[in-house]
């Protein structure tokens, strides 16, 4: 059973050989050793098409080993968390997802309140984030002295909370006998977002294993791993794409219907006519 | 620069008779020699297939000729893999009928090659058909 896919990849193709401003289309596609082998297809272009630019790879569909502009890193989902106590306040800011922070006040015995928020978060990731907490009254030498909190008891990590994207949680938490501080630990416990690895083809230039034709009017090319400009205007082209030596192959082509300026005219996907 | 010699010419009505056509390709990679082979009735006789065998006559190159014959919504490939020995590609023959079969011949790599390939319409039976070609790219 052949794989058989088809993809409009135009941002990652667009960074390889070409330098046109177009966006390109492409067709990932295998060949079998069937004598005679040979993937036929229909490229329509339409607009202002002046030629059709093809380029054909041997190979697959697999991990990228081309280079691409880095990507600006994604930003973390992060919580804050201020802790106040009347006029006191003190606050640590920018805990990122999968790491804790403390955050410390001295505001001796009394009742205290821990604000959680996520200012400054990165709103494109929706998933609410998670977080416990645990916190320790103080005395002046660090000693624990005794507090309670409808969160959790004192010392002992909470439960693990969820908090949404603009919003805020408010905890008390009381601490008494001598304290002299409150200590709090925030723990974000939200999985790291990762940045997507693009699967891109592989672009090694054909070996001569395999062979495209690009034929339209009375306008035929043939290509081994060269860039052909079929300069045949509106219309259907038809492509084929065959081994010599009827090797199994994998692999993949970018094609764009361009104008006069080298500018992306109408491409649409293409058509497979046969596929062997 | 191509040749194109023809060594037997079309439409002899006699069962059996095939077309010899012989060319060259250029230096480019990209060179295609293009033509179209038309099939028809003659009298009785009808044009089932095509018959199309290619032999690359240049020993000397590195590349291999093939050509690529299309009807309707079919394609194959024919390859002649030893350059300049005895033997053809295989024989491809297309079942598309009457009409129009399109014909390209291109190699897989740079340098000059010489090839000759032999074709003819012919009907289920193996008689032969009515057969003429024009050409429509030479490079």
């Amino acid at each position: 059973m052949k794989k058989i896919a088809q993809k409009t990849l135009l941002s990652l193709l667009a960074l390889s050989a070409f330098e046109s401003a177009s966006a390109l289309d492409s067709g990932a596609q295998s060949l079998t050793t069937t004598i005679g082998a040979t993937d036929y297809f229909k490229i329509t272009c339409a607009g202002d098409t002046d030629h059709l630019n093809f380029k054909l790879f041997e190979g697959g569909v697999t991990a990228a080993s081309i280079l691409i502009p880095e990507s600006p890193p994604i930003l973390p989902q992060i919580l804050n968390a201020t802790l106040t106590k009347l006029k006191l306040t003190t606050t640590t800011s920018a805990i990122a997802a999968g790491t804790n922070k403390d955050v410390t006040l001295k505001g001796r015995n009394g009742a205290y309140t821990l604000t959680l928020d996520t200012f400054g978060t990165n709103l494109t990731l929706k998933t609410a984030q998670t977080y416990s907490v645990q916190y320790q009254c103080l005395n002046a030498a660090k000693i624990v002295t005794t507090g309670s909190s409808t969160l959790v008891k004192l010392g002992i990590e909470s439960a693990t909370k969820t908090l949404a994207n603009n919003k805020t949680a408010k905890y008390a938490i009381n601490c008494t006998e001598k304290t002299d501080s409150l200590k709090v630990k925030i723990i974000n416990k939200t999985a790291a977002v990762k940045p997507i690895s693009p699967v891109i083809p592989v672009v090694s230039a054909s070996s001569g294993n395999l062979t495209a034709q690009v034929i339209k009017g009375a306008n035929a090319q043939n290509t081994i791993d060269d860039v052909l400009d079929v300069q045949e205007g509106n219309g259907d082209y038809s492509l084929m794409v065959n081994s010599p030596i009827n090797a199994a192959k994998t692999y993949s082509f970018q094609y764009s219907c361009l104008n006069t300026k080298n500018v992306e005219a109408k491409t649409s996907p293409f058509q497979i006519l046969q596929n062997q | 620069m191509k040749r194109f010699l023809f060594l037997m010419l079309m439409s002899l009505p006699v069962c059996g008779f095939a077309h010899d056509l012989s060319g060259d390709l250029g230096e480019a990679a990209s060179a295609t020699d293009y033509m179209m082979i038309y099939c028809s009735a003659d009298g009785s006789i009808t044009a089932d297939k095509l018959y199309f065998q290619i032999s690359s006559d240049s020993s000397s190159s590195a590349s291999l000729v093939s050509a690529q014959i299309t009807k309707n919504n079919f394609a194959t490939n024919i390859t002649d893999l030893i350059n300049g020995d005895a033997n053809s590609s295989r024989v491809a023959e297309i079942a598309g009928g009457e009409g129009a079969y399109r014909v390209t011949i291109n190699k897989n790599g740079v340098g000059k090659a010489s090839y000759s390939f032999v074709y003819h319409c012919e009907s289920n039976e193996g008689e032969h058909a009515e057969t003429t070609d024009s050409s429509l790219q030479n490079n």
